[in-house]
């Protein structure tokens, strides 16, 4: 017994007992016998995120204490929660300084549809990060689609409730559907399938909107539309894609990333088919716009046309206010410049020079006298009076055309009575009477024999056959010499 | 032509006249179009048949399929 009993010096126990450092050293080799790595499965607890994640996890029998370091912790896709079962993996140590026994966890899963719940989470962190999830990505449904492709599953009720939802709304939009698999493994793969050729057919089956939809489920049963496969064709669609997945309250990848979330396949349906009554509707609208639009044209047409024609008509008057204007101003002209007129003017300009010719014989003979310086008087007088006679024969010989002269000329002649006066009736040369009768060359002295009144003519006085007298200014009287002078 | 088209040109004319850019023989012009749109819409809100086509067959066809057999699970 007292040999058993170890001293202090020996390096292996005192009394049979182990050092502390022994005995850790004893565990760390036990444990390094495990299985790596260790697989646990077990409920969470006491989980604490400072960085690392500190948690336990147990089950009705123990605890075991875990650590997951922050670089492990990254790549988990999910933050586990106090009562969520998960599988950890990794290593069991012995935390030598603090006595404990410590697992150090290299990965952990979600266990269960919790698993199905983080997959879905990291989904829509992937396709958020794409940028599927942008509204700015989403196009706008057509107003008026002439055809929809309708995936789904040919026994499904989504798609009668679609056709019935579209027939009542509007029946013209056409239906073009296509049968899939709407679970099971290989759903995902005979949706996107579908998708994909639709997109790439479109424009040849005149399809202008895709519905994707499906009846209510679990979550399993809905979980091919929340496969990255179907995300994609949906998101790759070159015409826009409805989805109405499972009930309201589901949530699914391919109604995220649809250009249009719909709650149930009658919601999907509403929302792509127009409403043929709100379209008759607008139509009215339309065409009571159409026919007042074309009669207001025809209005202000009209009144144009009025406005114009008074302007026209204004124009027109006022140009022959012009016209008339000077027409007047031309007449007043022409009246100024008339033969007879300007007759008249030479006349008055004759007479004058006549007057002036006297004069000048006179002053001459009054001065003349027989001396030489007289004879050179006289010849330039004689020269002046030339001259004027000159320009006298030319006035008279104008005045001649018209004036009496031409007439005598002619062969008629003008008979005055012994005081001086024109005769033109019988009754102003009484038998008896001297009178003078004027010829173109000269004149005649006569005695009135006998008078006799031509029986044809009327009471009044006939008109003087022999002159026509000027008319206006510068009449000359019955008696003046003026006449002829 | 669909009947987008044909609203959107009916709209398109109706702002022509009202804006009295175009003369009244154009408007007139302009006014029968839109009477045979607007007929051609009303045409389109008419039709009572829905009329449905089944493109599977068709797309299991063109891609070289066998999977009409399969069938599909009847979803909700």
């Amino acid at each position: 017994m007292a040999a058993a009993k170890p001293g202090p010096s020996t390096p292996g126990a005192v009394g049979g007992a182990l050092r502390v450092g022994q005995l850790a050293a004893l565990v760390e080799g036990a444990l390094r016998t495990l299985p790596t790595p260790v697989r646990l499965i077990g409920q969470v607890s006491n989980f604490t995120q400072r960085g690392h994640w500190y948690f336990a996890v147990k089950d009705a029998d123990a605890v075991i204490s875990c650590v997951m370091f922050a670089n492990r912790a990254k790549g988990a896709g999910f933050t586990p929660a106090d009562g969520q079962e998960v599988i950890v993996t990794g290593r069991v140590e012995f935390y030598k300084p603090q006595g404990r026994v410590s697992f150090y966890v290299e990965g952990i899963e979600p266990v269960g549809t919790g698993a199905l719940q983080i997959a879905f989470q990291k989904l829509v962190a992937e396709i958020r990060g794409l940028g599927w999830m942008d509204p700015a990505r989403k196009r706008p449904l057509p107003a008026f689609p002439r055809r929809i492709a309708v995936i789904t599953s040919r026994t499904g009720a989504a798609l009668q409730d679609v056709l019935a939802t579209m027939r009542a709304r509007c029946p013209a939009v056409e239906v073009a559907f296509v049968d899939v698999l709407v679970q099971g493994p290989d759903a995902a793969s005979s949706v996107a399938r579908a998708l994909r050729w639709v997109a790439s057919r479109h424009r040849a089956l005149g399809i202008d909107a895709v519905i994707v939809t499906r009846g209510g489920g679990s979550i399993e049963d809905l979980w091919a539309f929340n496969e990255r496969i179907v995300a994609e064709a949906i998101v790759t669609c070159p015409v826009p894609v409805a989805a109405a997945i499972g009930h309201e309250t589901d949530t699914t990848i391919a109604e995220l990333v649809a250009d249009e979330r719909c709650a149930t396949p009658t919601q999907a349906a509403m929302r792509l088919t127009p409403d043929r009554a709100a379209l008759r509707e607008q139509l009215d609208l339309l065409a009571v716009r159409l026919r007042q639009s074309v009669h207001r044209a025809a209005r202000a047409a009209g009144e144009s046309l009025r406005s114009n024609t008074r302007h026209l008509t204004s124009a027109a008057h006022a140009r022959s206010q012009a016209a008339a204007r000077r027409l007047e101003q031309s007449m007043a002209r022409l009246e100024r410049s008339r033969p007879s007129a300007v007759y008249a003017q030479r006349a008055a300009g004759l007479r004058a020079l006549t007057n002036k010719l006297h004069e000048a014989v006179a002053r001459r003979l009054q001065a003349a006298d027989p001396r030489p310086a007289g004879v050179a008087l006289r010849d330039a007088w004689q020269a002046q009076a030339a001259r004027h006679l000159d320009v006298l024969n030319g006035l008279q010989r104008q005045l001649g055309l018209v004036g009496p002269q031409a007439v005598l000329a002619r062969g008629y002649s003008v008979t005055f009575d012994a005081r001086g006066r024109v005769v033109r009736r019988p009754t102003d040369a009484p038998a008896g009477q001297p009178i003078t009768t004027r010829l173109a060359d000269g004149t005649l002295e006569s005695i009135v024999r006998s008078v006799s009144r031509d029986p044809l003519a009327p009471a009044s006085a006939l008109p003087v056959p022999q002159v026509r007298q000027p008319r206006r200014r510068h009449r000359p009287t019955d008696d003046g010499p003026g006449l002829f002078a | 032509m669909s009947y987008e088209d044909a609203q959107a040109e009916l709209e398109e004319i109706i702002a022509n006249i009202e804006s009295g850019e175009i003369g009244l023989e154009a408007s007139i012009a302009a006014y029968e179009r839109g009477v045979a749109l607007a007929k051609h819409c009303r045409e389109i809100h008419q039709r009572v048949e829905q009329k449905f086509t089944d493109l599977t067959g068709q797309m299991q066809a063109a891609m070289g399929e066998a999977e009409g057999g399969k069938g599909s699970k009847r979803g909700g």
